[in-house]
Parts: structure tokens; sequence; C-alpha cells
């Protein structure tokens, strides 16, 4: 089975190949079930294609290192859902406050750079929730139902030094 | 006596036919988020492949999950059609949303052809779509079913975000089924071109209160008089430069700070109307004023930089917080590492 479908690929590989235009090219990512399958030159996507494999392979890299960083945040935020920030309100009820980060809202971009030592530049972009409970007592504030009552959109920009984002 | 027995009793009869008339309490009324939306669905070979990590076939999973998402978007009065790219096709023509039509439209999507000679011009795609947006106008959604690995002609991303000059009303949300690195960034660099675009992996949509939430998100919002509607959520927008890492006592920019300074260069210059506050902060270490003077000396090198490159210096206040207000926790070592930090943030 495996030494079959090591031929048709092979077969099929050839054959994009053997072949000039674009136009005929495979869609190679259908090929992907054979291990170290290669995107052919002139299979390539249009002229200036940036997203490469190694682009592609550092922002895997990135989202890897987000999944962390954003879990980092979340645990140092000074008003994270452990430390909520309850004040008092002028019509005698309590507002209880905390900042939270959405992790589903990662997005991570890579760019390349002219830098020798730093040949790769990222940026960790989120969502930051701010939500909010009112209720009349400052336990019951805690308790209640909470409204997200601001957004802050952030974008970390990092480095890639050293093998390592910083 | 007669006469105020025989008032009382119409009275209380009235009242109670009142309160049957009234029903039961006011239902949510829906008010649509946008005039039109496009399913917009990838048929190319990759995607009538097997899923690396969800071993079934993406496009199957993906006419499941848009016979639930049919299911679950209200029939308000929305403009609607299903489109395919990888080829570009129609699959059912703009027109009155139909849940029927649609669903009939939906199953009609082919699933058993060749992968050889399916190519992912996404570009391609999104650019034929756009005398379909021509003849909308108002806010559109387009919603794309996508594993996000587009392997031959346009850049993709480029392509949309000719739609968004071309479209204001437009955002353009992703329903991923994206099983490598390249379809990944693909799909993040179309999210982080506007602020707007509803996300979520294909999978996600299975799991109960995903699906409601994706469409409340994408399709419509409750309206005033059912609740007191909250005025929209305010958005700030800030960029945190991690990677301008001073060194102790420093404050000047170094070449390697530089590709953090472009990226926001390029944001200002996106959006010339835009007026800024750039913040040094420091964690609490040190003596106070030590720490004040330090953080305005970053501030200003961040603004100089900008200046230098064009920037209006009337567009930036520079502010140095010094120690005194801390985001993240000083007790910690996480914690004062993420304090010592410089910040733009939009200014409301």
């Amino acid at each position: 089975m495996k030494s079959a479908k090591a031929i048709s690929t092979a077969l099929l590989l050839a054959a994009v190949c053997l072949c000039p235009a674009r136009a005929q090219c495979l869609d190679v990512a259908a090929l992907s079930a054979a291990p170290g399958a290669t995107r052919p030159a002139d299979c390539q996507a249009g002229p200036g294609d940036r997203f490469d494999e190694q682009l592609s392979g550092m922002h895997e890299h990135l989202s890897r290192f987000a999944a962390g960083w954003v879990c980092m945040l979340n645990r140092n935020l000074l008003t994270n859902r452990g430390h909520m920030q309850i004040s008092p309100r002028p019509d005698g009820c309590y507002a209880a406050r905390y900042h939270e980060i959405d992790p589903r809202s990662v997005i991570c971009l890579v760019r390349r750079t002219s830098l020798a030592k730093v040949p790769f530049f990222g940026v960790i972009k989120y969502k930051e929730m701010v939500f909010e409970s009112v209720a009349e007592s400052e336990a019951a504030s805690r308790q209640g139902e909470f409204q997200v009552v601001r957004i802050i959109n952030n974008q970390e920009t990092f480095n890639f030094k050293n093998g390592s984002w910083n | 006596m007669n006469k105020i027995k025989r008032l009382a009793t119409a009275a209380l009869l009235g009242g109670l036919s009142l309160l049957l008339l009234a029903g039961p309490a006011a239902a949510e009324k829906l008010v649509p988020k946008v005039d039109s939306f496009i399913l917009f669905v990838d048929h190319s070979g990759s995607m009538n492949m097997t899923h690396k990590e969800l071993g079934q076939k993406k496009l199957i999973m993906a006419k499941k999950t848009l016979a639930a998402l049919n299911k679950d978007i209200p029939e308000l009065s929305y403009q609607a059609g299903l489109f395919t790219f990888a080829p570009f096709g129609v699959e059912l023509a703009m027109g009155p949303y139909s849940k029927p039509k649609t669903a009939a439209a939906i199953d009609g999507l082919e699933t058993d052809y060749d992968i050889f000679g399916r190519n992912t011009p996404m570009g391609l795609g999104l650019r034929d779509l756009d005398p379909v947006l021509a003849g909308l106008g108002g806010e559109m959604a387009v919603i794309m079913v996508t594993d996000g690995d587009s392997n031959y002609g346009l850049d993709p991303v480029a392509e949309v975000k000719a739609l968004y000059a071309k479209y204001p009303g437009l955002c353009v949300h992703i329903i991923s089924y994206a099983d490598n690195d390249r379809g990944r960034m693909i799909i993040d660099e179309i999210r982080a071109l506007r602020t707007c675009t509803v996300y979520t992996l294909g999978q996600d949509l299975d799991r109960p209160g995903n699906m409601d939430k994706f469409v409340r998100d994408v399709f419509y919002d409750l309206a005033p008089e059912e609740a007191p509607r909250p005025a929209a959520v305010p958005e700030t927008e800030v960029i945190t430069f991690r990677s301008m890492n001073f060194g102790f006592d420093r404050y000047q920019i170094t070449e390697e700070m530089v590709p953090a300074l472009e990226f926001a260069l390029e944001m200002l210059n996106q959006r010339p109307g835009l007026a800024v506050t750039i913040e040094g902060h420091t964690d609490f270490t040190g003596p106070e004023q030590y720490n004040q003077g330090l953080s305005e000396r970053r501030a200003a090198s961040v603004a100089k930089w900008l200046e230098a490159h064009g920037v209006d210096r009337c567009r930036m206040e520079t502010i140095g917080y010094g120690e005194l207000n801390p985001k993240y926790d000083n007790h910690t070592r996480e914690g004062r590492k993420l304090n010592r930090r410089v910040e733009i943030k939009t200014k409301q």
C-alpha cells in the first residue's frame, strides 16, 4: 500500500515537473500525504510568493510561543479574574471588574527583516476584554453576571534572535 | 348594587382579556448586523483531502457546518448567496435569504471530485467576488470556509486588503479547516486586516453554544426595545514593544528595535488622522524618581525616531509613568519583566 502510494506520488510529481505552464500545476498540498513531498519550483504560488515554507514555519513557531505568552499575561495581570477590582458607585452599588485575554483572539504575524542577528520580526495580536458586574454589595458584584465593557486590541512586537522570540 | 357588581365584573373580565391578549413576555427582537452575506466555500483539491488532525474530509465537515450554520441564521431581511472558489462558481446567486434554498445549495456542493488539477487560487477567487460585492453595498459579510492553503496566483491577503479599501462596509469572517502551517499563516494574515473579523475553527462550531455565538457575532444584534441596549463597547488599541530591550539604564534606539518601530510607523502612516500617546513604564525595582526619568527618556526616544521618519510631532504625546502605572504583578519575576515596556496607545 505504502509503495503504491509512493509510486503514484512520484509519477504525479514527475508530471508536474515536466509540464511548463503554471496553469497545469497540481494542488500539491493535496499530495502532502507523501512524506517529504516538496512543491516543484514552477508550482509556487504567483510572483513574489511571500507565504513560503520557512516563513510559515516561523509563523507556527510564533503561534506556539504566543499560546504560552498569553497564559503568562493572563496569570500576571494585576486585575485578572482571581484579583478583581471592586469599586463603589455613586448610586451605592458596587462594580466588580477584571481583565482577561481571550486566547481564541490570538493572531500571529511574521516578517523577515534585513538584520543578520534578527532574521524575523513577529507580532502577537490579541483582544483583552474588560468585564464588569454591578450589584448591591461587594460580594454580590463578584458573583454577578459579567458583561464586556471595554475591548483593548493589543499588538505585541517580538524579535526572533538566537533561536527564540523576545 | 347590581349595577356596581356588573361594572366590577365587566372591569375584571376586561382586565383578564387584556392579560390574555398580551400573551407571554415580549420576545427578543433581532436586528440584522449586515444587509447581505455571502457563504464563500473553498472548493480546492486540498479541501477534498482528509484533515490531518481531525481525520475527516475537510469539505464534508465544511458542508455539515454550513448546514448547521444555515439552520441557525435568523430569517431577517438579508440578501444572501453561496459561491465557491478554486474554481470560482455560483452555487446560489444573490437574492433574498431563503433558508431552504441555501440548504439546497449547500447540499449540492460537490464533494466527489478529482484533486488532480484543483489548485487553490484563493486570491483569484477573492478578486472574482468583487463584481458580486459591487452589486450589494451597505454592510456585507463574507463567510469564508477554507483551509487557507492558497498556493497559486494572486496574493489572497492583498486581495482582501483591496476589497476592504473598496468596500468599507465589508467584513470577511473565517471558518477554518487549516491543517498546515501555510494555511494557518494565510488565515492569520487575513484576520489581522480588520478587527471586525469573526474567526473560528470549523470543529469548534460543533461545541454547544459556539454556533449560536458565531451567528450572533456575525449576523444580528438585539433590538433596543428588548432591554436597555448598552452603548457599543469602546475599543482602544495598544502596541507594546516587547522587542525593544533597552538594557539597564539605557534609552537609546538600537538597530534591533527598528523593525518594531517600522511596524508602528506603518500603522501611523496608514491612519494619518490618528493621535497617540507613547508611554514608558518600568517595574518597581529602583528609586521611583529614577524610574520616572528613565521611562520618560525611553518614550521620548521612540517619539523622536517616529518624528525623524515623518510622523508629525503634534500627533504624539509622550508620558513617562515610571513604576506608578503597573499593569502586571510586580511581585513576580514575570510580572516585573512585563511591566518594563514602552507602549503606543491610540487616543479615543
